[in-house]
């Protein structure tokens, strides 16, 4: 895991969204132990309250849980995502995507491919693209 | 604690040093002899009576009392005993005379220019360097008036005196030095 | 709960009428982060030193631990690790003999962390002070402060001066200290980035005012900074009367507008009073947001 202090986004939001990211492309098995959060915060060099802080924000969301003296693991069910909310959220950034591609010239068809290759990128190669991504 | 401090004390360090170089110079005959006074007043600058702790002491827990305590201990040492090595240059190489009596008016000058020094700006880590200037033209006066008219008195009439001081700041020294207004960090930083 | 730290009102002056500290007040908790942030001059460096009883206060207190520090200083002294860009070392010292020393005065020391750190920074107990690097010293200070166990870390621009790499270290250890001991931490830091990483609370200081005292991630979540263009809102009085506005400042041709709420919902506010399209408003970092709220005009 990489942090930027100087994102837009608040540390705990850039971890928040790596795990998501991780355990959407597979690399983060359900029912997986997570680092505690002083090992975290000791590996990324972040306050573990930060840690402490992305953590409950998942388990709030459903994506992890916390098993009293074990620690924090994956849920074994992931959270069906609010659809309307998310599309909606896609699709801007979609158009923000498109209009970036035109001003780099970009035909269509390179940047389905550039889409694709990040596809792989993020499940590791794990899953065919006509699957979910 | 005093004895921690005291051997940790640049003045305790250079007492040495200044104690031989003073036998050695105070033994050697007119014109070189009465440098001693010289080498005496350079040897205080040295030991900076005009400041009482450092800034690093200062952010340790220990009693501003005991700071006080520890440097007045040094400074009296890197006084007196240079001083007396110097007499007893003198009577090695000269044998009792009242020549040997000048180390000691030149000594306990010094020692009441370091107690005063000590116990100006009492409630701040140090007074200002210019304390340290007037006794720098002070003594090329005073050197030649003691040879003409050597005074046995002067030494202990300025122990006197300085103990007298240090009896004042050891009951009025507040329980935590402050930072001094004026930087006299850069000296100190220099000569430590 | 006593607060481990408590200023309280406090003011002080340098020159007559000049006050580097105007009315500051603040409190921290066991274990609390706090990150004190201003312009040089703004006071930060005269906090922290009225704090450890080393600059005394022209009004109002400061207690730490419940103790004011000029009362009893050396109990004060004893709980408190202190760490100064402008702190020297005593030069002719060797890392051990430091170490003899801080191991003395304190009575309370952690072998074990003092094995690790010598280890981590590369320290040799025989070097002399003088012969170490700045970055190198500055770590030797940082032991000597830590390896007593404080309940309170005082920190006056730790990282000044240091390479990127020293700093990370610091910042590791900072976080490992957190993390064991549970130590409150008060640093004073230009660097955002590390700031940012450790944490907290931030205070910032601006003319010896506390401007801000929040949580950092609800100043990021909550603060954000609107363009205006100045052609089209030439008056900026309307802007200030926004509640929730921090504040308003020239930058060029736009207003650079720092205000309390969402970006859109601040966004539909803005251009309520100045209709134009191409009024912008955005979340920030912590480097932009300080030189917004403290910078000077352009």
């Amino acid at each position: 895991m990489v942090v930027n202090p100087s994102d837009e986004l608040p540390i705990y939001r850039q971890m928040m969204r790596q795990i998501v990211e991780a355990i959407a492309g597979g690399r983060l098995k359900t029912g997986e132990k997570l680092p505690s959060h002083r090992e975290l915060s000791e590996r990324i060099v972040v306050a573990p309250l930060t840690v402490k802080k992305a953590y409950d924000e998942l388990e709030a969301l459903g994506f992890l849980e916390t098993q009293r003296g074990r620690g924090t693991f994956v849920c074994a069910t992931l959270p069906k995502i609010d659809r309307e909310d998310q599309l909606e959220r896609i699709r801007q950034d979609g158009r923000k995507l498109l209009s970036q591609a035109h001003l780099a010239g970009l035909r269509f068809s390179e940047l389905v491919e550039l889409l694709r290759s990040a596809n792989r990128e993020l499940t590791g190669g794990a899953r065919d693209e006509k699957e979910r991504v | 604690m005093i004895y921690q401090l005291i051997r940790r004390d640049q003045a305790w360090k250079a007492t040495p040093w200044l104690a031989l170089v003073s036998a050695v110079v105070w033994a050697c005959p007119p014109p070189i002899g009465p440098f001693g006074a010289f080498v005496a007043m350079m040897g205080l600058f040295t030991g900076m009576p005009h400041r009482r702790a450092t800034r690093f002491e200062a952010g340790l827990p220990i009693e501003a009392r005991d700071l006080l305590l520890a440097r007045t201990l040094s400074l009296m040492a890197l006084v007196w005993i240079p001083a007396l090595s110097g007499a007893a240059g003198i009577v090695v190489v000269s044998g009792f005379s009242a020549l040997a009596a000048k180390p000691l008016a030149v000594g306990g000058l010094c020692a009441l220019m370091a107690a005063v020094a000590q116990t100006a700006w009492l409630k701040e880590l140090a007074g200002p360097q210019w304390i340290l200037y007037p006794p720098l033209f002070f003594l090329p006066v005073a050197g030649p008036l003691m040879a003409d008219h050597p005074v046995p008195l002067v030494p202990p009439l300025c122990a006197l005196a300085g103990v007298g001081l240090f009896v004042w700041a050891w009951v009025a020294v507040p329980r935590s030095f402050q930072l001094s207004r004026s930087s006299s960090q850069s000296f100190a930083q220099v000569i430590e | 709960m006593t607060p481990v730290l408590e200023f309280l009102n406090v003011s002080r002056s340098f020159m007559k009428g000049v006050p580097v500290l105007d009315g500051v007040s603040f409190s921290m908790a066991e274990g609390e982060v706090v990150g004190l942030l201003g312009r040089n001059g703004a006071g930060k460096t005269t906090l922290i030193h009225i704090a450890m009883g080393l600059l005394s206060t022209h009004s109002g207190s400061v207690r730490v631990f419940g103790v004011s520090p000029f009362d009893d200083p050396v109990a004060v002294k004893r709980r408190v690790g202190f760490v100064s860009e402008e702190q020297v070392l005593p030069p002719r010292s060797t890392i051990a003999e430091l170490i003899a020393f801080h191991r003395y005065l304190f009575g309370r020391w952690d072998d074990a962390l003092e094995r690790q750190l010598l280890d981590r920074f590369a320290l040799s107990p025989s070097s002399r002070i003088h012969r170490l690097s700045k970055g190198q010293a500055r770590q030797a200070a940082l032991l000597c402060a830590v390896c007593h166990r404080p309940e309170l870390l005082l920190l006056d621009e730790p990282a000044g001066g240091l390479d990127p790499v020293a700093r990370r270290e610091f910042l590791e250890t900072s976080i490992q200290l957190l993390n064991r001991e549970g130590t409150a931490i008060l640093f004073s830091s230009h660097q955002m980035g590390d700031v940012e990483r450790i944490g907290g609370r931030i205070v910032l200081l601006d003319e010896g005012k506390v401007r801000i005292d929040r949580d950092l991630d609800r100043i990021r979540e909550d603060v954000c900074v609107a363009m205006i263009p100045r052609a089209s809102a030439p008056d900026a009085a309307a802007f200030e009367s926004l509640p929730g506005c921090l504040r308003v400042r020239a930058v060029f041709d736009d207003w650079h507008v720092v205000v309390e709420g969402d970006p859109d919902a601040v966004r539909g506010q803005l251009m309520v009073l100045s209709p134009a399209n191409s009024i912008r408003c955005v979340r920030v970092p912590l480097e932009e947001l300080f030189i917004e709220l403290v910078g000077g005009e352009r």
